[in-house]
This record gives structure tokens, C-alpha cells and sequence, in this order.
């Protein structure tokens, strides 16, 4: 464990009768690259504005540095934002943005100078110190904006949806840069991101979030392979999720049969659901293939096809297989090894989840 | 819309513009009239600019007029810009939505209204008429021009703005100082410049609001105007359009800084 | 958005709210219940709806400003329409606006000299050899000019409203197979509908109270409700009556917003208030 450096503890938020965080408990550890991942109106957003200060949560404790900062202005703490719109002064120029905060602090006129010129070369904009905001791109723009936040140094840097105005290409370009830029600062980052693309392509640890509480913590693949549960398997990754029954140890029934799978530590015959990824799954001839469907339609994608097959009982499969299928309306078969399966266990707490992983992995 | 129609359009607007300034031509032309009437040119002089300026009267109240309209502007300016923020910062949808129709009352309010209240209010309250009377109505309805100016400029303030200030270090005083103002700026010269040219061409109200003692230059026109026909008030016409030609060239000015402004942040 | 304004600074607005803008309606309105020798009286509503005269002057003056109203209206939507489509409109609308930043009473003054009978209509006349004729003090001559001195505050609010109107609807209209004229009558006119009812309530509000042009160019043949006041209030020093009759003109002034609706969203940018 590496030193925490900031710690959410029981924290609550609610307007009115309206809970928008619930129970919130998270550490982050110095130097490490965190995201907060959820869909819109799920909580996100709060927690990053509770640790910048722009908001009071209505109870628990905001910790910076093992210091309680709840009620600390935001002008006092030692955290830095980027903003989504990045909220650059626009009746500053690009060195006075960002030798704002430093002027507030009253450094000297020299060591600004210094400060800014270097920040701006960590984000390769050093010849455009002198320019108007509204002379900038947008990938510029951003650029400023995370120059402005880190030439104050600060112990964590939160970034809220920063890249979410920029095109796709700019964006894949930056997502580069701003894990570069966070190994090279060794501070910590809190990006909020409603992109699991950008979460898991970033991200030491994912926080997912959806109503206000966080549904799962974890490494990228952690999160990828072993979703805790319906919303996590849906909401990162595609999926095909289906209703099935644990029949005893690594054996689980879905769609009228029972396969071998990877999964233990259930109780026996209990109601669970198990989670497929399209991209395990191959399209095979019939005999060969663990479950029978007909082809309904097929996009390609570039990099794959993406087909659209039912089996017998109209459930749907979602497949993304390098070879085409050989034409709409054919029976053909899905073939997935055991370890491909994973299983789902209705309304498990993480800590639960964790143990119960624990528990047979050791094995 | 055909070619031809358009050729219509244009004679039909050029008509427009003839009856438009007309008038303001008839006046500025007469002032170098070698006459007395403003009837058959009689060869040209500056003999009226000359009375003009010699007129010691009409010096005394076009300063007078001016300093009014400078102190108007100034403390209208002040208190509605303030008074924008309160609006701004109120919570409250229906009490801001209240506090705005209050202060758009004497926006759409007749001015006879405007000054014959005012009258009821000053003698009610033994403020003598006259110079105070006339500056504090002249404040007083220059402010909500003032208020509707400035309050556009502070909804399009992002909030993020002010976090963004805050969050690097700036307390509230700093960020109204380094952000809010800076921001608000051409809301503020436009309502500035607005309540100046209102008070300047304001007649009705300091008609009512003004004793014997003071005159503002309108008052002055019209109790000229009544007596007959003086080409010395035409002289004053060339030399106020010639004002209002700088004014209005100024407040273009400050209106396509701030589109030109806008039109740039609009290309991201 | 948060209280980074103290709350001292708000105080001077909130006064002004109070004593200029709440104070002097409450005023207006105690005072109309007031005779000459300040005792308490409704005569004077008695009088006001009882006498023919103040009944005959305000519908008189409604009736101006109606004419006053449509006159301006009728000139200036065609006009704002072309403005619309002109090259470098905005100094074109530049130059709509600069006549009323010419003091009103110069330009009043200017009409005197026109009207006049030597003045310019009658000597332009007169090489036609027609008589001299009375245009000063008339009823056309008032409304003429007052016509003349709104014209700009009906041109803007227009002028915004079809500005702000979707070039892409009119478009669509035609290519849905509508004449020019059907376009402008079932698109164009309602879509900018908003901008002649706040151009109607620019105009009409101030129609009903002038009083200095009444005075200048009507002759005091033309008695509004704002000479009316005038002369209660500056002449008569009969202020319960003057008061009355502003309370009347109030009332009218919430009608005519009430019927515009409330907000007058295209209200005159740069252009001046009248008298």
C-alpha cells in the first residue's frame, strides 16, 4: 500500500429527498492514475466537486493529505481541477492563465516566469505563451487548462470529463499523453470519465460508479474480466448476459445445459447470471458448437464482424468474430471454452466478492 | 425573392432613410443659413455658430446637461451593476423573475408617469427641485438600462469560471476582481454609455422634476422652440449631431468588440 | 452564483427598488384620491368617468395611438424585411438607429421648420404653383411626426425578430411547393409575430402620453393623455386629477403588456426611449 493520499470516508450527499451519493468510502494512494467511471447522474461529478470544495457533503469525512478538509474553502486546498469546458479566463492570455494561481500565491516575478515557461513544456505548448484563449484549439485549450492546474503543484489533480469536448482522434491522442504526463508528475489523478474505453485504457484503478455508490474498484482487467455484476458487465464492455444456475462447484446451467466454468465458492442450485464477452465467442459450424443460433444480421466493423444471432429459446447473442458468418439465416454454431464463462452472483458486495474470489483462486 | 422585387426593396428603403434624416439635414442645413427663418437659404455663414458660442446661457446649461448625464451614468452604473449581481446571484426563480419586473417598470413606464410620480415623490419628501432632484431622477431611471445590460454578460459567465478561480487559490474578492469584473466589462461600458445617452435626451422627466432655477438643454429647446424659431437652436443641432455621430460611432465600437469576441469563442 | 458579493453592495439597488420604482406607483396612486385642497376625495374618478371630456380625450388618445401604431407598423415591416436581406445590414440598421440619437425636441424643432408656412413642404409647393398651406398644428402633421420619431423603436424589435428567424424554414416552405406570398403570410409573419408585438409595444405605450409634440406640432389641438397630466400637474397644479388620469394611463399600459405579452424580448438595443 502506498501512502493515502486521499480518503472518502462514509460520505453522503443528498438535496432534498435526492441521495446523489451513498455511503461513498474510497482511498487514493499518492502517484497513481485513479477514474471514476459511471454514467451521467451517477455521482461522479459530486465526489470530484466535494474534494475540490466547490460543494459540502452532507456527512462523513473528506480527507487530503490525513487532514480533514470538509470545511477548508477551495481556495485552500492543495487539489487543482481541470475542467470539463476548461474554463480558461478568456480575458487572459495563455501565461496569465496560467500564472494566475501563482500570482494569487504572490511568488515572485521571476520564479513565475520560470514556473510557467516549465509547465508549459510538459504540455508542449511553449510557444504559445502569448496567445488569446480564443486564438487556441480545442486540444490547445486543454492543454492550458491541465498547465494552469499542475504548475501549482498540487498533491492530487482532478479532471472532470477532460477530454469529452474534443474529436475522437485528439481525444485518443491526449488519453497518450495524460497517462505520460501523470508518470512523469508522479501526482496523483482523479479523471472522471463516462468513456469505459478512455477508463480502462488510462486507469491504474476504475472506481465504477451508478446511483450514487461505487459498484466496483479495481484494475482495469480485474474489471473487464470479472464484472461483480449486472450493471458492471453491461456498462463496460459488450456483453451477453444470460440467467443460469450454479449446479455444484465450476458447473453452471444456462440455456437448457450445464458447462464447465471457472466460477466456485456459490451455493449449490443458486439463481445467478452469467456473462459471456462477444469478442470469446466463435462462430463454428453447428456440431462443433456449444450452443445452436440462427444468424439474424452482421455489420463489419473494421476490425471484426459484429453479428446478431438467436438460439432456440429467442435469446440473443452478441458476436464479434474476425470471419464473417456465412450468410444471414444460416444455423450455425457458438463455440467458448470454460474459462470464457463468468458467473454472476445476484446483490454480492464487493467485499463479499473479493473473499469469495480469494477463496478458490488460492486453491 | 426575385431580382426585381429586390430593386423595389431597395428604392423603398432608400425612401425610408430620406424621410429618416430628412429633417436632421433640413435643421443642419439652415444653421449656415444667412437668415433668420428656416425658410429660403439666404447664402452661407457661421454667423449662428458664432451667437452660439457667445451665448453664455446656453454654455451654462449644455455643461449643466452634461454634467447630469456624467453623474447619472456613473452612479446608475454602479448601483445597477450591483444590482445585476443581486439578481444574478437570487436563487430563487420567482423572486428573481419579481425583482426583474420591478426593475423593468420605469423601462416601459411613459415618462409623464415617470416624472409626474417622481414630482409627488421629491415634494413629499421636501427634496427642493432643481439640480438634485433632476440628477437623482436621471440616476433613477437610468438604472434598469444599466441592470439589462449587465445581467446578459453575468448569465453567460460560466460558473466553472469562478470555481476555476477559486479552485487556484483566488477568495472571493479576488475572483469578483480578477474574473467577474473583467468579465462584465462591455456589459457594464454599454449600460455606462446607455444611461449617459439617456439622460442627455431625456425631456419629459426633468420637465416635471425641474423648479425654475435649472435647465437641462431639452427643457432649454423646448422653451426656446415655443417662443419661435432661433437658427442659433440649429447651429446647436449641427453641433449636437455631430455629438451623437461620436457617440453612436463609439457605441458600435463597443458592440462589435463584443460580438467580434463572441463570434471567435462561437468557432471552437 | 455564490456570495462573493457582499451583501452592502446590495443595499443602494434595493433603495432604489423601494423609493424610485415602488414608492412613486404607490404615490401616483394614493395621491389620485387627493382633490386640490389635499382632502380625501373619489371625486375626482367621479369626474373622470363622468364628464364627457376626459372620457371623449382618452378615447382620443387611444385612438392616436392606434393610428399612430399602425402607420408606423405598416412602414416598418417591409422595411426591416429588406433590411434582412441587404448586404452589411448592421450598419444599414446602424443607420436606422442614429436619427434617435438626435435629441428629440431638435427633431421636433426641425418639424416646425418644415410644416411651416414658408417653411420647406410649402415653398417645395409653391414652385407648382400651389397656395401656402396650414400643415402645422394639424392632425396629419402630429401623427406624421409621431410616426416619424417611432418608426426606429418598430424597425428593431422587427428586425431582431426576423433575424432570429430560421432561414431553413422559409426554405423549407418554398420547397414544399408555398408562392413567395404564402410563405411570408403562414412562415415568415407569425414566426415574427414576437418581434411586431414588441414593436407594437414600443410604440403604442409611449403614443398615449406624448405631450410635447401635441404641444410643438399638434397645436394643443390634439389632447392626449400624457398633455392631459402635463397640465394637471405643471398648469392646473390640479395633481389628485393629474394622478387619476396617470392611473387610468397605468392601467392602459398593463392591458397593452398584457396583450403583447409580458416581455418585451426584443426590446431596443441602442436605440433611445421618447417622450
Amino acid at each position: 500500500m502506498g501512502e493515502p493520499i486521499v480518503e472518502l470516508h462514509h460520505v453522503f450527499k443528498s438535496y432534498d429527498e435526492n441521495v446523489v451519493l451513498n455511503d461513498i468510502d474510497i482511498t487514493l494512494e499518492a502517484g497513481k492514475f485513479y477514474t471514476l467511471l459511471g454514467p451521467s447522474g451517477s455521482g461522479k461529478t459530486t465526489i470530484l466537486r466535494a474534494i475540490a470544495g466547490f460543494l459540502n457533503v452532507t456527512s462523513g469525512d473528506i480527507m487530503i493529505a490525513g487532514k480533514r478538509v470538509n470545511d477548508i474553502p477551495a481556495n485552500l486546498r492543495q487539489v487543482n481541477t481541470v475542467f470539463q469546458n476548461y474554463s480558461l479566463f478568456p480575458h487572459m492570455n495563455v501565461f496569465e492563465n496560467i500564472a494566475y494561481g501563482l500570482r494569487i500565491r504572490k511568488v515572485d516575478k521571476a520564479a513565475i516566469e520560470t514556473r510557467v515557461m516549465d509547465a508549459l513544456k510538459m504540455v508542449r505548448l511553449e510557444n504559445l505563451a502569448n496567445r488569446e484563449i480564443s486564438e487556441l484549439s480545442g486540444g490547445q485549450q486543454q492543454r492550458v487548462a491541465i498547465a494552469r492546474a499542475i504548475v501549482l503543484e498540487p498533491k492530487v489533480l482532478l479532471l472532470d470529463e477532460p477530454l469529452s469536448a474534443l474529436d475522437a482522434k485528439l481525444r485518443k491522442d491526449m488519453q497518450y499523453e495524460l497517462r505520460e504526463l501523470q508518470q512523469r508528475l508522479g501526482i496523483t489523478f482523479l479523471f472522471v470519465t463516462h468513456d469505459q474505453e478512455e477508463a480502462l485504457a488510462l486507469s491504474d484503478e476504475i472506481f465504477v460508479m451508478n446511483d450514487g455508490q461505487v459498484q466496483q474498484s479495481g484494475t482495469p482487467v480485474d474489471i473487464y474480466d470479472e464484472p461483480i455484476n449486472h450493471f458492471v458487465a453491461d456498462f463496460i464492455g459488450e456483453s451477453n448476459i444470460v440467467d443460469g444456475r450454479m449446479v455444484e462447484d465450476y458447473r453452471v446451467e444456462f440455456n437448457g445445459k450445464v458447462f464447465d466454468c471457472a466460477d466456485a465458492g456459490m451455493r449449490t442450485n443458486e439463481h445467478v447470471e452469467v456473462v459471456l464477452r462477444p469478442e470469446d465467442l466463435d462462430v463454428v459450424p453447428v456440431d462443433k458448437g456449444r450452443v445452436a443460433v440462427r444468424i439474424d444480421t452482421q455489420l463489419f466493423r473494421g476490425d471484426f464482424y459484429e453479428i446478431v444471432a438467436y438460439d432456440d429459446g429467442q435469446n440473443e447473442w452478441l458476436i464479434h468474430s474476425t470471419n464473417p458468418a456465412p450468410e444471414d439465416g444460416a444455423m450455425m454454431g457458438v463455440y467458448f471454452d470454460p474459462e470464457d464463462i463468468h458467473v454472476m452472483r445476484f446483490g454480492e458486495s464487493e467485499e463479499d466478492f473479493d473473499a469469495r474470489l480469494e477463496s478458490y483462486e488460492g486453491e | 425573392m426575385s431580382k426585381s422585387k429586390f430593386k423595389w426593396g431597395h428604392l423603398y428603403l432608400i425612401l425610408v432613410f430620406v424621410v429618416l434624416y430628412l429633417p436632421i439635414a433640413y435643421l443642419v442645413g439652415f444653421s449656415f443659413s444667412d437668415g433668420e427663418r428656416m425658410s429660403h437659404f439666404k447664402g452661407f455663414t457661421f454667423r449662428h455658430y458664432g451667437e452660439l458660442f457667445n451665448d453664455p446661457r446656453m454654455i451654462q446649461i449644455v455643461l449643466d446637461t452634461l454634467l447630469v448625464a456624467l453623474l447619472a451614468a456613473l452612479f446608475a452604473t454602479i448601483i445597477g451593476t450591483f444590482g445585476a449581481m443581486a439578481i444574478n446571484n437570487t436563487r430563487k426563480a420567482g423572486v428573481r423573475n419579481s425583482i426583474l419586473s420591478l426593475n423593468n417598470i420605469l423601462m416601459v413606464s411613459p415618462d409623464v408617469i415617470i416624472g409626474a410620480s417622481f414630482l409627488i415623490f421629491f415634494t413629499a419628501l421636501n427634496v427642493p427641485l432643481g439640480f438634485l432632484s433632476v440628477v437623482l431622477s436621471h440616476i433613477a431611471f437610468s438604472i434598469p438600462i444599466v441592470v439589462l445590460m449587465v445581467l446578459p454578460k453575468l448569465k453567460e459567465l460560466p460558473g466553472s469560471m469562478l470555481d476555476a478561480a477559486q479552485d487556484l487559490g483566488a477568495t472571493n474578492s479576488q475572483v469578483l476582481r480578477d474574473v467577474v469584473l473583467p468579465f462584465i466589462t462591455p456589459g457594464i461600458l454599454s449600460g455606462f454609455f446607455m444611461a449617459f445617452t439617456y439622460s442627455l435626451d431625456d425631456f419629459a422627466v426633468t420637465f416635471f422634476v425641474t423648479g425654475n432655477g435649472f435647465q437641462t438643454l431639452s427643457v432649454e429647446i423646448y422653451a426656446r422652440a415655443r417662443q419661435g424659431i432661433s437658427l442659433e437652436i440649429n447651429a446647436l443641432s449641427g453641433v449636437m449631431f455631430l455629438f451623437a455621430l461620436l457617440l453612436v460611432i463609439g457605441y458600435y465600437f463597443i458592440q462589435q468588440a463584443q460580438t467580434s469576441r463572441k463570434h471567435k469563442k462561437g468557432g471552437r | 452564483m455564490r456570495k462573493n458579493v457582499n451583501a452592502a453592495f446590495y443595499v443602494p439597488y434595493v433603495l432604489w427598488l423601494g423609493l424610485f420604482v415602488i414608492a412613486p406607483m404607490l404615490l401616483i396612486f394614493y395621491q389620485s384620491f387627493f382633490d386640490i385642497n389635499h382632502h380625501f376625495t373619489l371625486a375626482n374618478y367621479a369626474t373622470y368617468f363622468q364628464s364627457g371630456t376626459y372620457l371623449t380625450m382618452t378615447f382620443n388618445s387611444v385612438w392616436y395611438a392606434f393610428v399612430i401604431t399602425v402607420v408606423t407598423l405598416l412602414i416598418s415591416y417591409p422595411a426591416a424585411l429588406i433590411l434582412h436581406y441587404m448586404k452589411h445590414k448592421q450598419l444599414w440598421l446602424l443607420l436606422i438607429i442614429l436619427p434617435t440619437w438626435v435629441n428629440l425636441l431638435l427633431k421636433a424643432y426641425a418639424f416646425i421648420g418644415i410644416f411651416g408656412k414658408d417653411g420647406g413642404i410649402n415653398n417645395f409647393l409653391g414652385f407648382f404653383g400651389a397656395a401656402p398651406m396650414q400643415l402645422l398644428f394639424t392632425d396629419a402633421a402630429f401623427i406624421f411626426v409621431a410616426a416619424y420619431i417611432e418608426i426606429p423603436f418598430m424597425i428593431l424589435p422587427i428586425f431582431n425578430g426576423i433575424e432570429e428567424l430560421d432561414e431553413n424554414l422559409v426554405n423549407a416552405s418554398q420547397d414544399l411547393g408555398a408562392s413567395s406570398w404564402q410563405t411570408f403570410t403562414k412562415v415568415t409573419l407569425p414566426l415574427t409575430m414576437s418581434g411586431v408585438k414588441s414593436g407594437v409595444q414600443a410604440v403604442f405605450i409611449p403614443s398615449l402620453s406624448l405631450f410635447m409634440l401635441t404641444r410643438l406640432i399638434g397645436g394643443n389641438r390634439v389632447i392626449t393623455l400624457g398633455t392631459a397630466i402635463e397640465e394637471h400637474f405643471l398648469t392646473t397644479m390640479n395633481w389628485g386629477m393629474g394622478s387619476t388620469i396617470g392611473v387610468v394611463l397605468i392601467v392602459a399600459m398593463v392591458i397593452i403588456m398584457f396583450l403583447t405579452g409580458e416581455r418585451a424580448k426584443h426590446r431596443v438595443k441602442g436605440g433611445r426611449r421618447h417622450v
